[in-house]
């Protein structure tokens, strides 16, 4: 009886445990304080973006639109354009939203922001942000987006361009790429 | 010398017998080789032959392992009162019964080598030389614990019987210790294989208190009913003498571990179904089948009713003397706890599994020929020892040179 | 063993020893020395001998020197130690051996590293159940990093569909079969979530699992000897069971590797998600957290507090799976 006693004893330190008196959270509170964490609204970006202005197929763009471009064309048809077929806006009703809502019209190798402000390809979410100030809020602290390769510092993320089609931002339904193993049936 | 000519008699004895015996031992050869053979398949493929998978992790082997650990625990019943109370109906019993924990063990032992992925990598457990992670794992109390109880319940019918050979008393002093330490230890080795799964919190079905006392409850039932058709199986085949008094009190004590284990069952349905929770699907699942899936439903209800016709027949006084409904008793008792342990037990705590998906089980050939084969290595050790114990005991078997 | 015996042990070693420089270029030169092969007899010169009866494989006495040099790298696998009990020079010789061993079973070059946690470091997972859209583009790329065994498509990550407005894990189903995301459903994804109190390292009988430093729960593919106890403890159904033979065709094994982690694995021996050791020990995402089109997946040093783990922890509403239980899952979710 007494070795059972002891037994259970012994068993009892074991579930209890030296080292689970703190939880995880205090654990990493203890170690590396939050307070510690430099602010991600001060404006000062703490993250590098991947580029995106030269993976788009034809920049400059003024290559072509050498003196801007004019609004009802591009309100034309894909089918009834000269160029650019391929794109269709499906991002917001079109009393929202037209093509220059982002594209500069008068400089169309950027970007402006509903300020009227130019911005680079390479900062769209300057331009995004202008409406999905919470996504971009999420997207400057880690919430939201991409992080490239690695989770070490210096940080890189994803440009919001780099995962959303601006023109179709939704993730389109599709056949998922593998499927689960189904175990053995039996009758 | 006593010693060689005690192995050489035993082993004389074990190999010598009529037709009958010759006959039984032979189909208990046949069996564990086709077990062997099943098995060889299983080593050389993996244990993808069986019908385990990621889901449900542990089947028949496991099941078997917990439902003998019960058997060998329940040896207890008869040292305590034999060793200790001096109860003179038990002394006569309880040579067969400690055959009966033996064989158990071995039994048990063999269904953990058969479940293990490497069981040629089992010297890792082996401390100094291994990695015996005690005591945090309930897997290496129960490694402690079995093969302690193995150790003792050889040694101890050992030297009694090595005693009587060399035609002396036994001395006390020197087993009575050995004896009281095994009956606490046969409470622990059941005890311990409860914990083993009371302790999972990712498996609700197991985890919980009363686990280890239901164990024992069912072990206190199964094992002595096992013991008591051996009793009665030895006592129409050999001149072992066994009084109606044994078999009375052993049927007692099958009787009232029945009954509780019974109540245990009603405690344990009615916390699952008075209000079912996600925790009782595992319940739901075993009982009455969980959206289209009834595999084990049989089984369950089986065993409800063979236990509660058994338990019924073993509680009426009159009913329980008569030794045509006792026995048939007893069997269904042993067979329903065998379910209880296995397919209602072991195999719906992973039934659905912690993600809640639902895949079933359902053991292969090779399982069930592995499970077989090692049940006749069991039935073969327990009727060696037997074989042996019971000259000795009557007083045929004696060392060269010394007083019949 | 005898004076003359030895001598004669001694001399086939260098016989095999000798041709390695020629395909392996010196890879087991120095690994495989007399000494050591000796000291894996074992000290008592009596009983060594037997042992070579009892154990070694015919190969051992007869056969071309590949196979013996097979034989011998198999005999020092199989007495060797639990993987945290070596030390660095037992480290590197079973590394040795092991990059030896595919390269003469399989023609396989891999490589096989040791690296060992990164200071202050202690990884984190948050999974966006927002924006989970059912692709199992993390799946593939799983199995891919990881040579998960192809014949049985075992897989660590399991991607739920849940019917909007219910959380309950019933309510999933993992095999859905048809274009993503379905109307009305959500998706949750599970795999190991490296538990900072995790059940299954408690109930290993012989210590092969543990958690490292960096908060990874990792098992010593040798040293387990396939209990399944993991399995049946574990909570998060994460571990997964060799059932049989593994098989990855060589030119889809991807050859870096950890000896923790991605290495290749043999029947009866248990596995799980490492959060990719091989990758994140190196600075690397998690394959699962690279592969996601969708930005579900963000992995993080928790021990970091301008890491993007950290930022989510203290501005999202976050929750873990069972919390209740006190395994301290190391993997949160949240939603926008």
């Amino acid at each position: 009886m007494t070795i059972q006693f002891f037994a259970i004893l012994l068993l009892a330190c074991i579930g209890c445990g030296s080292e689970h008196h703190m939880s995880l959270m205090e654990k990493i509170e203890r170690a590396a304080p939050a307070a510690a964490a430099p602010a991600t609204d001060s404006g000062v970006r703490l993250f590098s973006v991947l580029s995106r202005q030269d993976k788009l197929a034809h920049f400059p763009c003024r290559g072509c639109h050498t003196d801007g471009f004019n609004l009802s064309a591009a309100a034309k048809r894909p089918q009834e354009r000269r160029s650019h077929w391929d794109v269709e806006l499906r991002h917001a009703p079109a009393d929202v939203m037209t093509c220059a809502t982002c594209h500069d019209y008068r400089d169309l190798n950027h970007l402006n922001k509903n300020n009227g402000e130019a911005v680079s390809f390479d900062e769209p979410s300057a331009v995004c942000r202008s409406c999905h100030f919470q996504q971009f809020k999420d997207w400057s602290g880690g919430a939201h987006g991409k992080q490239f390769k690695s989770w070490t510092p210096p940080r890189v993320r994803y440009n919001c361009t780099t995962c959303h089609n601006p023109h179709r931002p939704a993730f389109q339904k599709r056949w998922p790429v593998t499927y689960p193993s189904v175990p053995r049936r039996y009758p | 010398m006593t010693l060689i000519y005690f192995l050489r008699d035993a082993l004389r004895e074990a190999t010598s017998g009529g037709r009958k015996y010759h006959l039984w031992m032979g189909a208990l050869t046949l069996v564990m080789l086709t077990g062997a053979y099943a098995y060889s398949i299983q080593f050389r493929e993996g244990l993808g032959v069986t019908g385990m998978t990621d889901h449900v992790s542990w089947g028949l082997y496991i099941s078997n392992f917990t439902f003998l650990v019960g058997v060998a625990a329940a040896a207890v019943m008869l040292v305590m009162p034999a060793y200790i109370l001096h109860d003179v109906d038990f002394k006569r019993a309880v040579m067969l019964g400690e055959g009966v924990a033996v064989s158990a063990v071995v039994m048990c032992l063999c269904f953990v080598m058969a479940d293990m992925g490497g069981p040629h990598r089992g010297w890792h457990l082996i401390p100094v030389i291994g990695y015996f992670n005690w005591p945090q794992s309930m897997l290496t109390w129960d490694v402690i614990v079995l093969n302690g109880y193995l150790a003792l319940n050889l040694l101890i019918p050992f030297y009694i019987l090595f005693s009587h050979y060399r035609n002396r008393d036994p001395n006390p002093t020197l087993y009575v210790p050995f004896v009281i330490l095994s009956v606490f230890w046969a409470v622990s080795i059941h005890l311990v294989t409860a914990f083993l799964y009371a302790g999972l919190v990712a498996r609700p079905f197991w985890n919980s208190a009363l686990m280890g006392p239901r164990f024992l409850a069912s072990a206190f039932a199964a094992g002595p009913a096992l013991i008591l058709l051996a009793l009665a199986v030895i006592r129409s085949q050999t001149s072992f003498a066994i009084e109606d008094t044994t078999i009375r009190k052993l049927s007692l004590v099958i009787t009232v571990a029945a009954q509780i284990n019974l109540i245990m069952l009603g405690c344990e349905v009615f916390k699952e179904f008075y209000w079912p929770s996600e925790h009782s699907a595992s319940a739901v699942y075993l009982f009455f089948g969980h959206h289209g899936h009834h595999a084990l439903n049989p089984w369950i209800w089986t065993s409800i009713a063979m236990n509660v016709v058994a338990t019924g027949i073993m509680t009426v006084h009159s009913a329980r003397r008569c030794h045509h409904l006792l026995y048939p008793a007893c069997v269904l008792l042993f067979t329903a706890i065998w379910i209880e342990k296995g397919m209602g037990l072991i195999v719906p705590g992973f039934i659905p599994s912690p993600l809640g998906e639902l895949v079933e089980y359902m053991p292969t050939w090779i399982e069930v020929a592995v499970t077989l084969g090692i049940w006749a290595t069991g039935l073969f050790v327990f009727t060696v020892l037997v074989r042996v114990a019971l000259p000795i005991e009557l007083g045929r078997l004696r060392a060269p040179g010394t007083n019949r | 063993m005898s004076g003359g015996a030895k001598a004669w042990f001694q001399s086939w070693l260098r016989k095999w020893n000798g041709p390695a420089g020629g395909c392996g270029a010196g890879l087991l030169s120095k690994s495989i020395g007399r000494r050591d092969a000796l000291k894996m007899l074992g000290g008592g010169a009596a009983a060594s001998g037997a042992v070579v009866n009892a154990f070694a494989p015919v190969n051992l006495l007869s056969g071309s020197s590949e196979e013996r040099e097979k034989a011998v790298i198999d005999w020092k696998e199989f007495f060797k130690t639990n993987y945290r009990l070596m030390n660095d020079r037992e480290r590197a010789d079973t590394i040795e051996r092991l990059e030896r061993k595919y390269k003469l079973e399989r023609n396989l070059d891999v490589k096989i590293s040791t690296a060992g946690p990164l200071p202050n470091v202690l990884y984190g997972y948050a999974f966006n159940l927002s924006k989970c859209k059912g692709y199992r583009e993390c799946i593939r790329a799983c199995i891919q990093e990881n040579n998960q065994d192809r014949a049985s498509n075992m897989q660590y990550i399991r991607i739920f569909e849940k019917p909007m407005g219910s959380m309950s894990v019933e309510s999933g189903d993992a095999r859905y079969y048809h274009e993503v995301p379905a109307e009305g459903h959500f998706y949750m994804g599970t795999q190991c979530f490296q538990c900072d109190n995790p059940p299954c390292v408690r109930v290993c009988p012989t210590g092969a699992t543990w958690k490292e430093q960096d908060g990874i729960v990792v098992i010593d593919y040798d040293w387990c000897i396939g209990c399944r106890y993991c399995q049946a403890a574990c909570p998060y159904w994460a571990r997964r069971f060799n059932w049989k033979e593994p098989t990855v065709p060589n030119e889809e094994v991807n050859p870096n590797q950890h000896y923790l982690g991605n290495r290749l694995r043999k029947k009866g021996v248990m596995e799980k998600c490492t959060y990719c050791i091989q990758r994140t020990r190196q600075g690397r995402l998690p394959a699962c957290a690279e592969a996601c089109p969708t930005g579900a997946r963000t992995f993080g040093n928790l021990l970091d507090p301008g890491s993007e783990i950290r930022y989510i922890l203290a501005h999202k509403k976050v929750f873990r799976l069972k919390e209740d239980l006190n395994t301290e899952p190391k993997f949160w979710y949240y939603m926008d």
